[in-house]
């Protein structure tokens, strides 16, 4: 019986439980799912079967203390028989010795050492003995056991489980709102266990919650109303969370009581304990500007808030992006002189950014610079499938940390009477250039050079080269294509010197990003300009009538475990059988060394210095 | 004497100055765990009288590093003593390599049959025991040094509880070797405690494991002062009896016949850590299961690391059962006790490598 609960509890422990059982489907494929889901295996803890080994574990070990109990409380009362001197000869820690004691002064001896003493059929014999809790302890274990189990079984989820087997009670499986949903799937507060959950916006409030069911859940009503007020983390000066803590209110019959329940903390009313369990956004605002990549359109700006979906028009073609999440803090570990710090770099979002065709790419984006050797850069990550990591996309910051920089860098470098002014310069600086023709020719080429890269980055000028030049000349001139590019970026960004916008190793750095935006996707730039935080604080609510009689059985399997290893029982026989000559015998249920020496000490202390 | 006066005035010098010093950062609970583990300490050293030169060797050694250290946690790099002796870092060290020591003493003995060698080898292992328990308490310490509100008891993580392991099992083993009068199991049990070790210099040096991190919220309860260490008394306990119990099945080997003790001794030593640890680790598991109630909202939530403690003491529990009621000796229970070791091993470490669950403190 106790080899099945364990086998389960292993499957248990094997199989992720309480997940959504399309991951089963997934992870088993088609045949073996409904096989595992008949024996329950995806909550093997609260399956049917389980419960029952559970209640036979129980019942068998009722029968066996009820059976066994009177025997013992009988053997604890009645003194083992007497043996003749013979018989007690044989045993292991058999003594003769000699003292000058009387009887009744070794039964006093014996008295201090905890025996129990009666006199034996005959005056010269003593019967005694000690460590009754030993046997005691066999009933303290199992009863122990079968109380822990009754609690367990409270626990077990018995008021919805039992109006289910009748048909009142079903599982509801469809996404609706609490208000929706059929009664015949809403607990009332009757209900004398479960663990619900209730998830609140900061100022949301409710009075039932959620109880998870296989792949259900059922609503559940409480006896009282919770408002969350507020949702708070406390940092660590490294950044990493010290506590999650939520301010509630709780209003019941007109009255209102204010709490802060944090993880470790939780707080109970009316036998509800209300326990911090998790947290999410809530919805929080955001204040955003949309910046295109390859300079199409103006900055936009887009106020929204996480969990809403957002649209806007480019090329005559819609846009559509949810935003996902909003994360306040993100810890990272950044290399500081040598060094690996734990730091917080700063709120980002995340979203869904829906391309024409209707196919979703991940975004992440971070609302400040990050550094990176000494210098800082505006990190976007982009990922297709939730499964692959994120690729970031680097925008180097100006020297005011801001984007304003490269924003007046994408429109230089798009900028054709720029580029033209810029290539004429060049041309004019180009002493080889001795003809018109040439001149011209050189012209028209660095213009496709640059156009290239304008429309499809490195990567196009690679493609290019690859087609048009030998092989052996390829790392050369793809060598003086980036510099003719650089040449030009840099200087047709003149005024960014100047104004002391930017460094001179900003060039490179920008260059780099817009090549790498063509492998972006469609989003444009989120830049967040301001957010109002707004969190949803997740809370368990249990009602466990059980946990004290769990308690209290756990305190009797502890006290029974010590009396039956600690206690020594022990049965003594002792024989006078001349005025100075005695003999006795000491047998145990559990004879091992520590009883042998203690038999051996014990005769010692009868004997008397002569 | 001289030895008892010091051994109680240094606990109660330390209690007492914790109490009055530190009484406002401590809740209700942390209190009476500070004024329960006074006589705690003090009945050790009555129950074990070896344990009073522990206590006073690592109370004179941390006061010793605490007065270095000057409250100033960048003494560790330029104060001499402190960076090769007495940080937590090297206090740890200077453990790991007296424990090999200590086996390859133990060794030695037995396949010479070397007197001389088995006392070098308890020696060494007592060294050991002196210096990670003094780095536990300096790391204590230092924990508070990087940041008031980072410090907590070095029980947290995977390596600090590594730590522990060798210490608890080294300091169970100590005493079965003083009371049963025989030092030589020492060459089954340090081979354990060594093996922590080796995990320990891994995990040192390949995952950079030994910084101080500061504990996440679930971790902040006074719980864990009393759940982990009765915890890692099971462990330890645990190992010392595979151990024996290896030896025991091994001893009609040619090889090792005349360097183990007799039978009747290995049995009862199976049986005396068996029966030990499986009262701290049914205590330990009571009180995480009552933690678990405070922190996760149930007393049983059936989480991996739930249920294989439900499994293991299961295990320890029908083997104490076969023993005690059946009266059962001999190879069986030996093999049982060596495959009690793995399943205890996966529900320490197994657990966390392989099932993913609440209880993932310490991921590799």
């Amino acid at each position: 019986m106790l080899s099945v609960v364990a086998i389960a509890s292993i499957i248990g422990t094997v199989v992720k439980q309480s997940e959504p059982y399309n991951n089963y489907l997934i992870q088993f494929g088609q045949f073996w799912f409904p096989i595992f889901e008949v024996f329950d295996v995806y909550n093997i803890y609260q399956a049917f079967w389980f419960l029952i080994i559970l209640l036979f574990l129980v019942v068998s070990t009722s029968l066996c203390v009820s059976r066994n109990s009177p025997k013992i409380i009988k053997d604890i009362r009645r003194f083992q028989g007497s043996l003749s001197h013979n018989s007690f000869k044989k045993f292991k820690n058999y003594y003769e010795f000699s003292s000058g004691y009387s009887l009744n002064s070794i039964s006093e001896i014996l008295n201090k050492e905890g025996f129990r003493i009666k006199a034996g059929k005959n005056k010269d014999t003593l019967i005694a003995k000690k460590g009754d809790l030993q046997k005691l302890g066999y009933i303290f274990t199992h009863l122990a056991i079968i109380i822990i189990s009754i609690g367990g079984i409270l626990d077990g989820n018995l008021y919805f489980k039992l109006q289910e087997s009748f048909g009142f009670k079903k599982i509801e499986s469809r996404n609706l709102k609490f208000s929706e949903v059929p009664g015949e799937s809403q607990l009332d507060i009757n209900n004398f266990s479960y663990r619900a959950t209730l998830l609140l916006n900061e100022q949301e409030k409710n009075d039932k919650a959620l109880l998870r069911v296989k792949d259900g859940y059922l609503v559940q009503h409480l006896p009282f109303e919770i408002k969350l007020d507020k949702f708070h983390i406390e940092h660590y000066s490294t950044g990493q969370p010290k506590a999650f803590l939520s301010d509630i209110k709780i209003r019941k019959d007109g009255q209102e009581f204010t709490e802060t329940i944090s993880v470790n903390k939780p707080f109970t009313m009316d036998g509800i304990t209300i326990y911090q369990s998790d947290f999410q956004d809530g919805g929080s605002k955001l204040d955003l500007t949309l910046m295109d990549l390859f300079n199409r359109f103006q900055p936009m700006s887009l106020s929204s808030e996480v969990y809403k979906q957002n649209s806007f028009n480019s090329d005559q073609k819609e846009y559509v992006f949810e935003f996902d999440d909003f994360r306040e803090f993100n810890i990272f570990q950044i290399e500081k002189d040598g060094k690996l710090k734990t730091q917080n770099i700063g709120p980002s979002v995340v979203y869904k950014f829906r391309n024409s065709s209707g196919q979703a790419v991940e975004y992440q984006t971070y609302q400040n610079p990050i550094p990176e050797n000494e210098k800082f850069f505006f990190m976007s990550g982009v990922r297709e499938d939730l499964q692959s990591e994120l690729k970031f996309l680097r925008i180097p910051a100006d020297n005011n940390l801001s984007l304003q920089g490269y924003q007046i860098f994408l429109k230089n470098i798009r900028s054709e009477e720029l580029l033209l002014k810029n290539i004429n310069k060049l041309a004019d600086q180009a002493s080889s250039l001795s003809s018109v023709e040439a001149k011209d020719n050189f012209k028209k080429n660095t213009q496709d050079i640059f156009n290239v890269y304008l429309k499809s980055g490195y990567s196009g000028l690679a493609n290019m080269i690859e087609d048009s030049v030998a092989v052996e000349n390829q790392e050369s001139v793809a060598d003086s294509y980036i510099k003719i590019i650089y040449f030009l970026a840099e200087s047709m960004n003149q005024e960014l010197i100047t104004n002391n916008t930017v460094e001179n190793d900003f060039f490179q750095d920008a260059l780099n990003a817009y090549s790498d935006s063509f492998f972006y996707g469609d989003s444009p730039f989120l830049i967040l300009n301001e957010y109002q935080k707004i969190y949803a604080s997740g809370m368990q609510l249990t009602k466990d009538p059980g946990k004290i009689w769990v308690y209290i059985g756990s305190l009797f399997l502890v006290i029974g475990i010590f009396c039956m290893i600690y206690v020594q029982e022990i049965r003594l026989w002792l024989i006078k059988k001349s005025p100075r000559k005695f003999a006795v015998a000491m047998a145990s249920n559990r004879e091992h060394i520590d009883f042998d020496n203690y038999c051996k000490q014990l005769t010692e202390k009868f004997k008397v210095k002569e | 004497m001289i030895l008892n006066i010091l051994f109680i005035l240094s606990i109660l010098f330390s209690g007492i100055y914790s109490f009055i010093n530190f009484r406002e950062f401590m809740d209700v609970y942390e209190i009476a765990i500070l004024v329960f583990s006074v006589p705690v300490f003090i009945w050790l050293g009555y129950f074990w009288s070896s344990f009073r030169k522990l206590f006073l060797a690592t109370f004179v050694l941390t006061i010793l590093s605490v007065f270095i250290f000057q409250n100033d946690l960048q003494m560790q790099e330029t104060n001499f003593f402190l960076k090769y002796f007495l940080s937590s870092q090297s206090l740890i060290m200077w453990m790991t390599f007296f424990f090999p020591l200590s086996l390859a003493s133990y060794l030695y003995s037995s396949f010479k049959l070397n007197q001389f060698s088995a006392n070098l080898g308890s020696n060494f292992s007592w060294i050991a025991l002196t210096a990670g328990f003094t780095g536990l308490m300096v790391r204590w310490y230092e924990s508070y040094l990087i940041s008031l509100d980072v410090g907590h008891i070095p029980i947290s993580n995977l390596y600090e509880v590594f730590v522990l392991f060798c210490l608890i099992t080294g300091a169970m083993y100590l005493y079965y070797e003083q009371k049963s009068q025989t030092k030589k199991l020492g060459s089954f049990v340090l081979i354990i405690i060594n093996a922590a070790v080796a995990f320990i210099l891994w995990y040192t040096f390949a995952k950079n494991a030994d910084a101080i991190q500061p504990l996440v919220p679930a971790l902040q309860s006074y719980w864990m002062k009393i759940h982990v260490p009765s915890n890692f008394i099971g462990y330890g306990a645990f190992s010392i009896s595979a151990m024996i119990a290896l030896a025991y099945l091994l001893r009609n080997q040619s090889v090792i016949k005349n360097i183990l003790p007799s039978d009747y001794v290995m049995e009862d030593l199976m049986y005396k850590s068996i029966a030990i640890g499986f009262i701290f680790f049914t205590i330990a598991t009571i009180l995480g299961a009552i933690w678990a109630a405070e922190a996760w909202g149930g007393y049983w939530s059936w989480d991996p690391k739930e249920t294989w403690a439900l499994i293991v003491w299961l295990n320890y529990a029908a083997w104490l059962h076969l023993r005690l009621v059946k009266g059962l000796r001999g190879d069986i229970l030996a093999w049982w006790s060596v495959i009690g070791l793995l399943i205890t091993t996966f529900a320490f470490i197994g657990v966390n490598l392989f099932l993913s669950g609440l209880h993932s403190y310490g991921e590799l």
